[in-house]
């Protein structure tokens, strides 16, 4: 038995050390701030995990994610739209990580990461999605309806692409669920919740969908938003350092048609590109020197390469012809 | 981002209790009165139909403002948000901004929104109110797609002195009270006129039979008028009138059935000036007009710290002239020009917009025959909008048979906010533009104490580029396209038949209106199919109203029916509302009152015009009204 539970506590030790959490505490925020890709920030990296935001300073518009410590629990709508609605990171830690995620957002794994599993993370709504839903708004309903009895929902679902492709396996998380018979059973999350990805197997990215039963004519009415906190990898970081301010790093043509040239005088590093749903379309190991990419089998649209080095990682938006 | 869409035209005219479509047009045809009335030629052209209100009308019509009058008095469908909120219409299928109004000659609707909240114009602003339906984009340019409504001020040259007052208690907390002032002689004349009113609208409503009433929250309303014309006879020839319009309204915006709590609030300013001068002479009329404006649109939301400041000021001139050609003919043109500058939080910078428009129109007149045809063309913002053309025809078939023919195409510009609000401004945006037909038969015959009037529009409209807010790929903020394309048809029914004798008098009017407005492209966001009925447009709608009058007694009750309609998240059913109204009225000497009671609502039918925006029971309105005159 004595040997068993050594076995048992050298094996979780090796379990933990393999683990990797993205707490986004490495993020340097002011007290009531938040991060959305207004000061030219593309992406967010903690842990094995890459967020992505698409900042539109012509339209001071943002889509993807952002890191925030705001602590705002009583303010709806659109002006408090970075708080979590329990004041806090998971676990009373400070910062967090909040998703647009109207049209799917995407979690990509860094190179030590992917094909590997998410374990999980914490996940809670938005101030602004539970008051909606709590109250309704000028625009969206309040769950339950003006009866107090609609089966309403909102639901976070996630798939995992690997090698490629969008997995059909799923799984669900209800941020609210009135569907039971008993109106005493409605509940809309308003605590930090673990959620178990392992079941989706291995995982080069996470794809987030959201979808509500308050959908019209014009889509989805609760507002599109939730809070995430401590993603749980399986794998040591690579490196969590941004190099797009430290290396000279241009491509071209852009937009492209066929190929992407681009030169290389770096360690070595391996490309990744991805497109605006998260697919991974190809990985590359980088020559020092010009680099070629074939773009061949890539349909037209938005992508971003994603470069991993032994030092960090740097990333750059192209559009295919 | 909304869409909407309307109503019938022909009832207009019999329900505003007298004018009937050829007596309208008959108005326009007489030479004498195109003399002293140099707008009939764009305010009931050949081939429309028009209907007119004048102040004695008004009086004895179950109606305080605009939207009320078109909601209770014709068959134009009446986009109320409920009692006190916005009501925007919706003629034959057309959006909000496709109907234009008119102030004196002179365009009033939001150029940010490019439509105006129609509960926000009093009717004792105004001696005249006139509503075309069709489009008339040739005459009157942007907008004029649905329908226009013009609202005039006329002045009073008998040389007497008169004040009145109006004074109106209802139910939910309602107070009306309007005072009016006319002063002068057969050269100079003013009127003054202020306005007040205030409600609670706290009515009760029910969602389900099965749950207690709720009291509608957050709908006080708060509505301060004054206006002001001086009308100036210069000489035998020439005329100056000038006219200031300032009004204040303070709104609450009631929570939504769906919402427990609202505290948002607006508050709407507006001050308008209009110096307007006309040159009549035997066979001609000239006539030049500046207006402008300077309106406040402020909306706050107390619980999402929201606050939304919006204003424009326009500056508007206009100079037509129109000209008798021999015994039947009259040729007519003019030209305008605006500059509109527009602030908004939803702007990066303030907006501008400069238009520019010549217009002409020949009218051919004989006493079975008359036709119009009209062109404009206009400039706005160094774009060149295609030629607008129409052509109307009224053919005098027989003794009392009449046929009516017109065909034109309208436009709508695109609003300052499709083309410049942050996210999603799109400022290379075209005109929503398109052909409208339109065919009307009536028939008209009276005896000396009987009138029967019965007519049949059919219409056909297809407007193309219509603009829609879409999500692009890639884009996490909607921005507007001219991507949509709606194809309007319908029929307008309409009978009026009455009987009168010395003391009595009995009136039956109604009618039925079908209108099928389908989108012709289908789109996944907002979710449109192809051949889907547009959004808050009824196919069905019908309408009667009986009145008896006795003396000076009258009493009167409409009933109407609304099919149903699809609104942006739900179904909404059809209903069947009634009111009725009981008026007497006496003369002292030279002086006159009033006193009328309504019950609105009679049959204290739960529905909704608009989704989640529950309307009032049953509810009740007592009013006086006093007017002294004296030489």
């Amino acid at each position: 038995m004595k040997q068993f539970f050594t076995t048992f506590f050298l094996f979780s030790a090796l379990l933990i050390s393999a683990q990797t959490i993205a707490d986004f505490e490495n993020f340097d925020l002011v007290a009531e701030s938040f991060l959305n890709g207004s000061d030219g920030t593309e992406s967010f990296e903690s842990g094995n995990i890459n967020l992505f935001v698409d900042y539109n300073p012509a339209w001071n518009s943002w889509t993807g994610f952002a890191i925030s410590n705001t602590t705002d629990t009583g303010t709806p709508g659109p002006t408090n739209q970075f708080s979590a609605i329990t004041g806090e990171g998971a676990e009373g830690s400070s910062n967090y990580a909040v998703t647009f995620a109207s049209e799917p957002s995407i979690i990509y794994l860094n190179d030590n990461a992917i094909g590997q599993p998410i374990e999980g993370f914490h996940i809670t709504n938005s101030t602004w999605a539970y008051w909606s839903m709590k109250n309704g708004d000028g625009f969206a309903k309040k769950f339950g309806g003006s009866t107090g009895d609609d089966p309403d929902w909102f639901l976070a679902t996630f798939k995992a692409y690997r090698n490629g492709l969008l997995m059909n396996d799923s799984v669900d998380f209800y941020l609210a669920d009135y569907r039971s018979q008993d109106n005493a059973d409605d509940y809309i999350i308003s605590t930090w919740e673990w959620i178990d990805l392992t079941s989706l197997g291995d995982v080069d990215s996470l794809q987030i969908s959201l979808s509500s039963s308050d959908t019209g004519n014009f889509g989805m009415n609760t507002p599109g938003y939730f809070c995430l906190d401590n993603v749980t990898t399986a794998s040591e970081p690579l490196s969590t350092k941004n190099l797009n301010n430290e290396i000279d790093f241009s491509i071209y043509p852009n937009p492209a048609t066929d190929f992407l040239i681009f030169d290389w005088k770096e360690a070595k590093g391996t490309a990744q590109i991805f497109d605006y749903q998260g697919k991974n379309w190809l990985v590359q190991e980088l020559d020092n020197g010009q680099n070629q990419i074939n773009l061949e089998a890539l349909p037209k649209g938005f992508y971003t390469i994603l470069i991993n080095t032994d030092n960090g990682f740097l990333s750059k938006k192209f559009v295919k012809n | 981002m909304k869409l909407f869409n309307n109503i019938s035209l022909f009832f207009l005219f019999f329900l505003s209790i007298s004018n009937s479509v050829f007596g309208q047009v008959d108005t326009v045809l007489n030479m004498a009165e195109i003399q002293v009335s140099a707008h009939k030629i764009r305010t009931a052209p050949i081939g429309t139909q028009a209907v007119e209100w004048n102040t004695q009308k008004l009086e004895q019509i179950n109606a305080q403002n605009v939207a009320e009058l078109l909601n209770n008095e014709t068959p134009v469908f009446i986009k109320s948000y409920g009692l006190g909120s916005l009501a925007t219409s919706s003629i034959r299928g057309g959006s909000a901004g496709h109907t234009l109004v008119l102030w004196n000659g002179l365009p009033i609707q939001s150029p940010m929104l490019g439509q105006l909240d129609l509960s926000l114009l009093p009717l004792n602003a105004t001696e005249e109110i006139t509503l075309q339906k069709g489009g008339n984009s040739a005459l009157w340019g942007s907008g004029a797609i649905g329908g226009v409504i013009s609202l005039q001020n006329q002045p009073d040259f008998s040389n007497k002195i008169s004040a009145q007052s109006g004074t109106l208690f209802g139910s939910f907390g309602t107070f009306e009270e309007q005072l009016k002032l006319n002063l002068g002689n057969e050269k100079l004349q003013s009127s003054s006129k202020v306005f007040y009113n205030h409600a609670n609208n706290d009515f009760s409503y029910s969602i389900s039979p099965s749950l207690p009433e709720k009291t509608q929250t957050n709908a006080n309303l708060s509505q301060w008028n004054y206006l002001q014309d001086i009308y100036w006879k210069i000489n035998r020839k020439n005329r100056i009138d000038a006219h200031f319009w300032r009004q204040y309204s303070k709104r609450e915006i009631p929570p939504l059935t769906t919402q427990n709590q609202s505290l948002a609030h607006q508050d709407d300013i507006a001050t308008r000036l209009l110096l307007n001068w006309q040159r009549i002479d035997n066979q001609s009329v000239l006539n030049g007009k500046i207006g402008f404006s300077d309106e406040h649109n402020n909306y706050f939301d107390d619980i999402i710290l929201l606050e939304a400041r919006n204003r424009f000021k326009s500056l508007i001139g206009e100079i037509n002239f129109q000209k008798a050609l021999r015994s039947n003919q009259k040729i007519f043109l003019g030209g305008t020009h605006s500059i509109t500058k527009a602030w908004s939080d939803g702007y990066v910078n303030p907006s501008v917009e400069n238009r520019t428009a010549l217009f002409t129109s020949y009218q051919f007149f004989q006493s079975k025959f008359q036709a119009q045809i009209s062109l404009r063309q206009e400039i706005a913002n160094d774009q060149w909008v295609p030629i607008v053309p129409s052509f109307g025809a009224n053919v005098k078939l027989n003794r009392h048979l009449n046929w009516q023919f017109k065909v034109g195409k309208n436009y709508r510009l695109p609003t300052l906010n499709d083309r410049f609000w942050n996210p999603g401004g799109n400022p290379d945006l075209l005109p929503e533009s398109g052909w409208s037909y339109e065919s009307t038969i009536s028939t008209y015959f009276n005896t000396k104490s009987l009138d029967f009037e019965i007519a049949l529009t059919g219409f056909n409209r297809t407007i193309k580029n219509q603009i829609l807010w879409i999500p692009l790929e890639g884009e996490s903020f909607w921005s507007p396209h001219n991507i949509s394309k709606v194809w309007s048809r319908g029929l307008e029914s309409y009978f009026s038949i009455s009987y009168q004798n010395e003391h009595l008098k009995i009136a039956l009017q109604g009618g039925y209106d079908f209108i099928r407005a389908s989108n012709q492209t289908s789109l996944t966001l907002p979710k449109i199919e192809k051949g889907e009925q547009v959004i808050y447009t009824p196919k069905h709608q019908t309408f009667g109203k009986f009145s008896l009058t006795w003396k000076k007694v009258q009493l009167a009750y409409r009933h109407s029916f609304t099919g149903k309609t699809s609104g942006v998240n739900e179904i909404l059913t059809s209903y069947q509302t009634g009111d009725i109204r009981l008026q007497s009225s006496t003369k002292l000497g030279s002086s006159k009152g009033s006193i009328f009671f309504n019950v609105n609502n009679l049959w204290d039918t739960p529905y909704f015009v608009i989704e989640r925006r529950p309307m009032a029971g049953r509810y009740f309105q007592i009013g006086l009204n006093i007017q002294f005159i004296s030489k």
